[in-house]
């Protein structure tokens, strides 16, 4: 039995946590890719974003959803049986705080979910960044009236045809009666693998999904070069224990409900690939910038390849650098602490300071997310006649335990205000953060040089909808599926 | 700034502050103005009897002015929290007894508000049998207060004992009840510039009169010396450490 200890500073909580966990157990207990990611060859991905019709139907429909014989849709587990290593498709579902009302949960446990969950992901787009053109009643239809959308239900698939099928069977159950799709656009992505690099890509041209949290049990210590520390379950997964100091978070009643569920933002992110082209173009023109070295600094990581500036600080170096398990093996602790080969304010470095001194003594690694995403639309090519105006971007899923201590304060501190260090603080990340052109600005130290900075950061990634979901354990779905005859 | 309100209305005193600005009167001046002003009474009474009667209607529209983020990363700096805590009992030996253990834990508290990174400057008041902690912040509310209850929690849990309807205790295992503990005893803060909030007097009128009658305690107007700064790039600035 693999076991993980409560490691980290938590303590004991009110639902109070094993001493040991049994990581075996859990992983057969949640949904698939949330620990441990699907595989590679999963490289298309559907969300249906659907309301529910009628109660009873839709439990009928989600205890099928969970005693599929897999000749029916069912939901994926995080240890799936080892004859299905290579089944064609994979299923999670998710509900909102409205979705578990609207399909029979018991107002005496919706009030035990934490109230940013509660409120909903639209109500919290201030704290999100989400204004300007990203507000809400900009998103796509369907997703602003947040009353309406109950259920998101996520299909990989190996193909897009595998997952045209499954999602007509999910749509199908209950002879349509239990949920019906508020979203019309098909939310569809597909993975962008780089031929060369065999790194996912995401549209900006950098690789994605590199740095995770990693989980003792979960993840093999002897494959990961990482210098960060192996997160505790309870980063990702309520019942464990939480990784900020002393803190464990509430977990939703009855424990079999709340206890190895997480939560997720989902966000539909568009991308202005045309417009950051342009960016690194004008960086060049002006100033005589490489357009990938500009690309790197912003990231953190050189495009393409996912090689980080803090091991190979010149094109030359990422060129030369033939160690794609070595990605994630660097820190900024007694390396770089000025920023002058990996800027402070690049994407990677502000949205995980690893070990850096950061103003949030003891924060570093407390609002870890676990990444989830799949691009949508396709390449951004400026030879293709209407190419710019395609739309495309990422269908990301953002995993963690507590959506206001994790991904909101990732979001309104480091990303949207860069509070984690001063030389930063007032400025956006230069990527993702709701970034203004008459403001904006994106700085480094040179050694022997005066400070390079960018101004006129256009936003980049505008959000075009989303929703805060549940993603309940395979125990907390029987239950919720249950609910209607625990009220008679 | 919209319609100039008229003061012969009784409910003209509670749109005026909001509403419209005399030149050069400061809005203290102006509800100072209001309150203390004979001729104003019976609209003084009047308006209060309504605030009561409209406290009292259920209404879709939420009443509050809760802080709300602004696009503008400095913004979200130097934000105030005001707590305001009846103390268990008043007198003046369940005081000292509080002072007690306030300084016996005065080490403990002040590295952990160091620590938290984000505080400009906390303190401890008693006011008429309220135990007050005023502080000043950067960032994220819900960050501050976890960040708070990660260093200084275990003493914070102490130090409530003496309050009237405490945190469930300990805080850290009741972290999202604890919370909307502390959001529900934050005096409500009146934004810095009224007349950002809205033209429509007629809804403004209700929606004041009923904001003033549920919060006895409010934080009216704030004064930064240097706006736009967070703690830390002060400390950084001074060579001071952050």
């Amino acid at each position: 039995m693999v076991t993980a200890s409560p490691e980290g500073p938590g303590v004991g909580s009110a639902a109070a946590p094993p001493a040991t966990v049994d990581v075996a157990d859990v992983m057969r207990e949640i949904q698939g890719n949330i620990l441990r990611a699907y595989g590679r060859q999963y490289v298309a991905v559907r969300h249906l974003v659907l309301r529910i019709g009628d109660a009873r139907a839709a439990r009928r429909g989600l205890a099928a959803l969970i005693d599929g014989d897999r000749g029916t849709p069912d939901v994926t587990t995080g240890e799936r049986p080892p004859r299905e290593l290579n089944f064609r498709w994979c299923l999670n579902i998710g509900f909102t705080y409205r979705g578990l009302g609207a399909i029979g949960v018991p107002e005496s446990s919706l009030g035990t979910f934490p109230a940013e969950f509660r409120l909903g992901m639209v109500a919290r787009a201030g704290r999100l960044g989400d204004v300007g053109d990203s507000a809400p009643q900009n998103w796509i239809e369907g997703f602003a009236d947040d009353r309406n959308v109950h259920v998101i239900v996520t299909i990989h698939g190996c193909s897009l045809a595998d997952i045209e099928r499954v999602s007509g069977q999910v749509l199908g159950i209950e002879g349509g009666s239990a949920w019906s799709p508020v979203v019309a656009e098909p939310l569809d992505g597909e993975a962008m693998i780089d031929p060369a690099t065999n790194q996912r890509l995401v549209h900006f041209g950098y690789a994605d999904g590199i740095s995770q949290p990693r989980f003792l049990g979960v993840h093999d210590p002897e494959e990961i070069n990482d210098p960060l520390p192996f997160a505790p379950l309870g980063t990702i997964l309520l019942g464990h224990t939480s990784s900020l100091p002393h803190v464990t978070w509430t977990v939703p009643d009855p424990s079999v409900l709340g206890r190895n569920g997480t939560f997720n933002a989902f966000r539909v992110l568009a991308q202005d690939v045309d417009g950051f082209e342009d960016f690194l173009a004008e960086q060049q023109r002006q100033y005589g910038a490489d357009p990938e070295e500009t690309a790197a600094k912003l990231c953190g990581r050189w495009r393409r390849s996912g090689v980080p500036l803090s091991l190979a600080p010149t094109a030359a170096d990422a060129a030369a650098f033939n160690d794609p398990g070595r990605l994630n093996d660097f820190d900024y602790v007694d390396n770089d602490p000025d920023g002058e080969v990996c800027p402070i304010g690049a994407h990677i470095r502000r949205a995980n300071p690893r070990g850096a001194h950061i103003v949030q003594r003891g924060s570093n690694r407390t609002r870890a997310l676990i990444r989830r995403g799949i691009p949508y639309g396709p390449p951004f090519d400026p030879e293709l006649p209407g190419s710019r105006e395609t739309p495309r971007g990422l269908l990301g899923n953002f995993l963690c335990a507590n959506l206001a201590a994790q991904f909101e304060s990732m979001q309104y501190d480091w990303i949207n205000l860069g509070l984690q260090d001063p030389r930063i603080t007032g400025s956006n990340d230069p990527l993702i953060g709701a970034n203004d052109p008459a403001f904006s600005r994106f700085t480094w130290p040179q050694s022997g040089a005066p400070p390079r900075t960018l101004r006129g950061l256009p936003r980049f990634v505008t959000t075009r909808g989303g929703a805060y979901t549940f993603l309940p354990s395979i125990p907390a779905l029987r239950w919720i599926a249950a609910c209607g005859a625990a009220m008679g | 700034m919209g319609r100039k309100p008229s003061l012969e209305s009784p409910l003209a005193l509670c749109s005026a502050p909001m509403g419209a600005a005399v030149p050069g009167q400061s809005v203290y001046d102006r509800w100072r103005s209001y309150f203390c002003d004979p001729k104003q009474l019976p609209q003084v009474l009047v308006g209060s009897l309504l605030a009561r009667y409209w406290s009292h209607q259920p209404s879709e529209a939420g009443v509050g002015l809760p802080h709300s983020p602004s696009l503008a990363p400095s913004d979200n700096l130097q934000t105030p929290m005001n707590l305001v805590m009846p103390l268990r009992y008043p007198h003046a030996a369940y005081r000292a007894q509080f002072g007690k253990l306030l300084f016996n834990a005065a080490d403990e508290v002040l590295s952990g508000l160091n620590n938290v990174g984000t505080v400009h400057f906390a303190r401890f008041d008693i006011i008429q049998g309220n135990l007050c902690m005023f502080s000043v912040y950067d960032g994220d509310f819900q960050g501050y207060i976890r960040d708070f209850i990660g260093t200084i929690g275990g003493v914070f849990d102490g130090l409530m004992t003496f309050v009237k309807e405490p945190p469930r205790a300990p805080c850290g295992e009741y972290v999202d009840e604890f919370i909307e503990w502390v959001h529900g005893h934050d005096m409500l803060q009146m934004p810095e510039w009224p007349t950002d909030i809205s033209d429509d007097l007629p809804a403004l009128q209700r929606s004041t009169l009923v904001l003033f009658d549920r919060n006895a305690n409010m934080q009216m107007g704030m004064y930064h010396g240097y706006p736009g700064y967070s703690v830390a790039q002060i400390r950084n600035g001074l060579g001071i450490g952050w």
